[in-house]
């Protein structure tokens, strides 16, 4: 939206695009035959699709690919704070971290773990910056115009 | 109207044969009563008659019109009858009025018609003020008049009832039943009516076939079938009389716990086992050895009850048989006392059956 | 005989009181506590002053005003749809000599307890535009670009597959009406010369209006406030029900008051086609009077019997058949919306559903604890309430009663937001816990569990405990060792309703959970959105439990 302005979507909800409930939707779309291309979505969705035979491919657009992290954190009032951060250590190990890109699919931003085998590296796609500040702020109007367009 | 002939009539429920070689003619006009215990199969023949079940054998005649055979029944709806059902069947999503004048409204009878002889079935039973109530809010009572204004509006051919009392109290059915035979002899359809109450049976028919096993035991007018029985089970069903076992000595005689009795009905065969009913007022009770009169014989008191109206006894006599006695309260026996009983030999009647 | 006189049993403390009237206070909170904040919050802004303004911003704007008119066309739709296809299989089964009429009995039983999601689930393998294997099966003949026969993410059909599984109650209320219908009523038309089409039309169809009218009824407010089966097939169709657009409320930033709001008109609309349902019977009595019935005398279809059993079998086809056939193929074949055979089938999906998905066990095991838990707390509920009402206990076993029933008037849905408003504040928070599902499931199950019970109780002469008391019993004594033994069967048929009630129940959960709560059916639903093809699992999962 920041990136292409809401032509580019009202564009787009001319095109009988089907909307899912859940980010995990549309690669099981794709897998049944339903739709042919997917976007949004979780691509390591993709990713294992792909390593368990099925005829897909991840594409990463030219413009950049919005992002998606994954935070985690502990809550103020925890009531084990230092059990907390001994997860959160184990959690931010090299190994764990290798452990769940090779297991997921997913990307790590720990500078030791390497791409599961195959994938293209995180630094060779043009990402698009989250901006959760200017998304908040706006929330109300993206959600409605949205919704409108795409009648969900 | 017509007359109704049921000739050799079967029903079978699979290897169970509940109307077994039935043949009854009902003269036109006539109330006839098919009377029995439960399971005796009237019911079941009346259901035959009017057409809701089909009969395994047999047939069914209505005038000269053969309405029921094995191989072709007539729908109930074209047999011309009206029916009350024990339960009434009122249909009670409509009012009282509505559910009487259907039939006629079935006959496509025009309006003014239809209400004439509705005002008058409404007087006849007495229900003009009840015309706009839905059956749900009637007494059983007034239910009862309402089905049988309901079967009677139509001027039925023929016209069957289904034990049409036994869901009113006592005192009402004892009006109701006299109500039913006013209403006959005022209209005079051909009627069935199916009972196991014998007063109602006495009390409405003209004509009582009584049934057991699903076949008609004895066919008789009231009289007939309580002052003659002719089988031990009329005699026990009608009035519990009390039935004897002797063996036969003559034609008209039977020896039984050592005595000699006089009897009639059933010509008897010498040296046959002779069954012998005699109701338990009919037997006179002495506790002295009675001036030389035929058929006494001795007994022995093992209950007695007062009753208010007369005592009931329990006698046993000497081959162990035991008999009751229903006594005037003046005779006050003892339990254990010796006694004398009398049969009047025109009370005992011997059974063929 | 010889008699001894016993002494008589010692005075005890007769418990009875305050354990009645602690089961009225649990009730009470159970009901009153949630409709409370619902009502509440419908009512108060942010800061929780009065205002109108919910219901102002519901019907001004066309967010809120679209699911609303598309609920009604659905609802009003498929109740006619139901009714129109369930009283006709109603009559074939219970009037007519058709053959395998306990055969149709049973699949449509069948079709009652198969989730409604499932179908959902299922028929979007069937019918889904391009994968769904009928319109595969359609482009085999018609050429690979034609246009899908059936498109499932539709109006139509989501109309379709709630009417899939909502006949059923038509058809359970229309049969019921018709079975307890007493032969006489039909047998009085025909002697006085009703043919059997008269005495259909001024008869049989009149007396059997009223379950008609309430099966329409019932079937209005299921697919009213389904929450299932539009969650999956509404949004890929692109728009939203009442029920999904509640839902939608509560993702971030959630907007509670709204909500509530919108709830509100479910619940007067339910409120109000119950009252009128009573309205329209008025003062014609649809009951049986007196008397001993004769059986019913069936219909001879002649030479229609088996086109009837056809059509049956057809209208089975829908709800029973192809769906059931797809989650079986799915179940064994690697790819849900492929056609299995030999070479290709695999059991690698069932052995990946019970041995590597890490939820199935432990939602195997909450769905277990819950429901006993539910069925159990429920079952000894309703029995208390149904005692002190059927007996009058206590002052205000009317309130009771009353109470008891009302979440009959409360959609899953309503009640769900109304759940949520309690149990995530305190004094009673709950949220994210087994209990609050066991709350949600206890109040949703109440009314039928009592209704059952109640009528149980209705059988049970009181003179039997009376005589167990003037021998010294107390009245809890009574109740466990007299009426309790005598209540067994209607207990255990209580209990298992429960117990599979809390099986299929899928609306309030959703509405009331965190996504990270599992339940056996919330797995399914897990497992549909996260693994490829496993909606087959699920239906071999369901199948076998």
């Amino acid at each position: 939206m920041r990136e292409l302005g809401w032509p580019y979507l009202e564009k787009l909800s001319r095109q009988r695009v089907m909307q899912v409930q859940s980010s995990t939707d549309p690669p099981k779309k794709l897998s049944l035959g339903e739709r042919a291309v997917m976007a949004d979505g979780n691509e390591y969705g993709i990713v294992l699709l792909k390593e368990a035979g099925q005829p897909v491919e991840p594409v990463y657009p030219t413009e950049g690919t919005p992002t998606i992290s994954g935070p985690t954190g502990i809550f103020a009032g925890a009531p084990h704070p230092n059990a907390a951060k001994l997860f959160q250590a184990w959690l931010h190990t090299r190994e764990t971290q290798q452990f769940f890109v090779d297991f997921t699919g997913q990307y790590s931003l720990h500078a030791q773990v390497q791409p599961k085998a195959g994938r293209r590296k995180l630094a060779d796609i043009k990402l698009m910056k989250e901006d959760p500040a200017g998304v908040e702020a706006m929330t109300e109007e993206i959600k409605t115009r949205y919704a409108r367009l795409f009648r969900v | 109207m017509a007359s109704v002939e049921l000739r050799s009539l079967v029903k079978r429920f699979g290897s169970f044969v509940a109307v077994d070689d039935v043949s009854l003619k009902i003269d036109h006009g006539q109330l006839v009563c098919l009377l029995g215990p439960s399971g005796c199969g009237k019911t079941t023949t009346l259901r035959l008659i009017a057409g809701f079940l089909e009969p395994s054998d047999g047939e069914i005649r209505v005038g000269d019109r053969v309405v029921s055979s094995k191989s072709r029944t007539l729908p109930p709806e074209q047999r011309n009858m009206s029916m009350i059902f024990q339960s009434y069947a009122l249909w009670p999503h409509m009012t009282v009025a509505e559910n009487i004048v259907y039939g006629l409204r079935l006959r496509k009878m025009d309006r003014d018609s239809i209400a004439k002889k509705l005002a008058a079935i409404l007087a006849t039973t007495k229900l003009e003020p009840l015309a706009q109530r839905y059956p749900g809010e009637l007494s059983g009572g007034q239910q009862q008049r309402v089905a049988l204004a309901r079967a009677l509006i139509v001027g039925p051919g023929t016209l069957l009832l289904d034990e049409p009392l036994s869901n009113l109290d006592a005192n009402l059915r004892e009006e109701m039943r006299f109500e039913i035979r006013r209403l006959h002899d005022e209209y005079r359809y051909t009627t069935i009516y199916v009972t196991h109450d014998q007063s109602e049976a006495m009390t409405t028919a003209d004509l009582i076939a009584v049934m057991n096993a699903g076949k008609i035991d004895q066919l008789g007018s009231p009289e007939d079938i309580y002052a003659r029985p002719e089988s031990e089970f009329v005699a026990r069903f009608i009035g519990a009389a009390n039935v004897i076992k002797g063996i036969a000595r003559d034609a008209t005689h039977v020896e039984f716990a050592g005595a000699t009795l006089e009897v009639v009905g059933a010509r008897l065969t010498a040296g046959q086992s002779a069954p012998v009913a005699i109701r338990q007022h009919e037997i006179q009770l002495s506790t002295r050895v009675p001036p030389a009169v035929p058929n006494t014989l001795k007994a022995v008191v093992t209950r007695q009850v007062y009753l208010g109206m007369n005592r009931d006894y329990m006698v046993e006599t000497a081959d162990g048989t035991s008999l009751r006695v229903t006594t005037p309260t003046e005779t006050a026996v003892e339990k254990g006392s010796e006694v004398w009983l009398t049969l009047p030999p025109e009370r005992c009647r011997a059974l063929s059956r | 005989m010889t008699t001894t006189t016993n002494p008589t049993p010692k005075p005890r403390i007769d418990w009875t009181r305050p354990v009645l009237w602690l089961f009225a206070a649990v009730l009470i909170l159970l009901i009153l506590l949630p409709l409370s904040w619902l009502a509440v919050y419908a009512f108060t802004d942010k800061n929780r002053h009065p205002t109108l303004q919910n219901f102002v911003t519901l019907f001004s704007n066309p967010d809120f005003l679209d699911p609303l008119l598309t609920t009604a066309i659905i609802a009003t739709t498929s109740a006619l749809i139901c009714c129109v296809v369930a009283a006709p299989i109603s009559w074939l089964v219970s009037r007519t000599d058709m053959p395998g009429r306990q055969t149709i009995r049973a699949l449509v039983t069948a079709s009652f307890v198969t989730p409604p999601f499932l179908g959902a689930v299922a028929w979007e393998l069937l019918a889904a535009p391009n994968s769904g294997l009928l319109n595969q099966l359609y482009r085999l003949f018609a050429g690979e670009d034609a246009d899908a026969l059936f498109n499932i993410y539709s109006m139509t059909g989501i109309i379709f597959v709630i009417s899939c599984y909502t006949f059923p109650f038509v058809f359970v209320l229309v049969a019921n009406a018709l079975d307890t219908m007493p032969g006489e009523l039909e047998d009085a038309s025909a002697i006085l010369g009703g043919n059997a089409w008269t005495t259909a039309r001024r008869v049989t169809i009149p007396l059997a209006l009223p379950a008609l009218v309430a099966g329409a009824l019932i079937a209005f407010l299921h697919a009213m406030t389904l929450f299932g089966s539009p969650a999956i097939l509404a949004l890929p169709a692109g728009f939203h029900t009442m029920t999904t657009k509640i839902w939608s409320l509560f993702q971030y930033p959630p907007k509670l008051e709204l909500a509530a709001a919108a709830a509100v008109p479910l619940l007067v609309l339910t409120i109000l086609l119950l009252q009128g349902q009573k309205a329209l019977l008025g003062r014609r009595g649809y009951s049986v009077i007196g008397g001993k019935y004769g059986a019913p005398r069936r219909v001879k279809l002649r030479g229609w019997r088996w086109a009837a059993l056809g059509f049956c079998l057809l209208v089975l086809l829908n709800p029973v058949f192809l769906p059931y056939l797809a989650l079986l193929n799915a179940a064994f074949s690697p790819n849900a919306t492929t056609l299995v055979t030999p070479s290709t089938a695999t059991l690698h999906n069932i052995v990946f559903v019970f041995t590597e998905l890490s939820s199935t066990q432990l939602a195997l095991k909450n769905t277990v604890i819950l429901g006993t838990a539910t069925a159990t707390i429920g079952t000894i509920l309703a029995l208390v309430i149904a005692y002190v009402t059927t007996r009058k206990v206590i002052a205000g076993h009317r309130v009771l009663g009353f109470l008891a029933t009302a979440p009959v008037a409360v959609p899953g849905i309503v009640l769900g937001v109304g759940l949520f408003l309690s149990y995530t504040r305190p004094p009673f928070v709950l949220y994210g816990t087994l209990w609050i599902l066991l709350l949600a499931f206890l109040t949703i199950n109440l009314p039928s569990a009592y209704q059952q019970l109640q009528a149980a109780f209705a059988t049970i002469h009181p003179e039997l405990e009376e005589a167990s008391r003037i021998l010294g019993a107390t009245r809890l004594q009574a109740l466990r060792q007299i009426t309790a033994p005598l209540l067994r069967t209607g207990v255990i048929a209580t209990w298992c309703f429960i117990f599979i009630g809390v099986m299929r129940e899928l609306s309030a959960a959703i509405a009331v959970l965190g996504i990270a709560m599992l339940v056996i059916t919330f797995a399914v639903v897990l497992a549909v959105n996260q693994i490829p093809m496993s909606g087959g699992n699920a239906g071999a999962k369901l199948r076998n439990g």
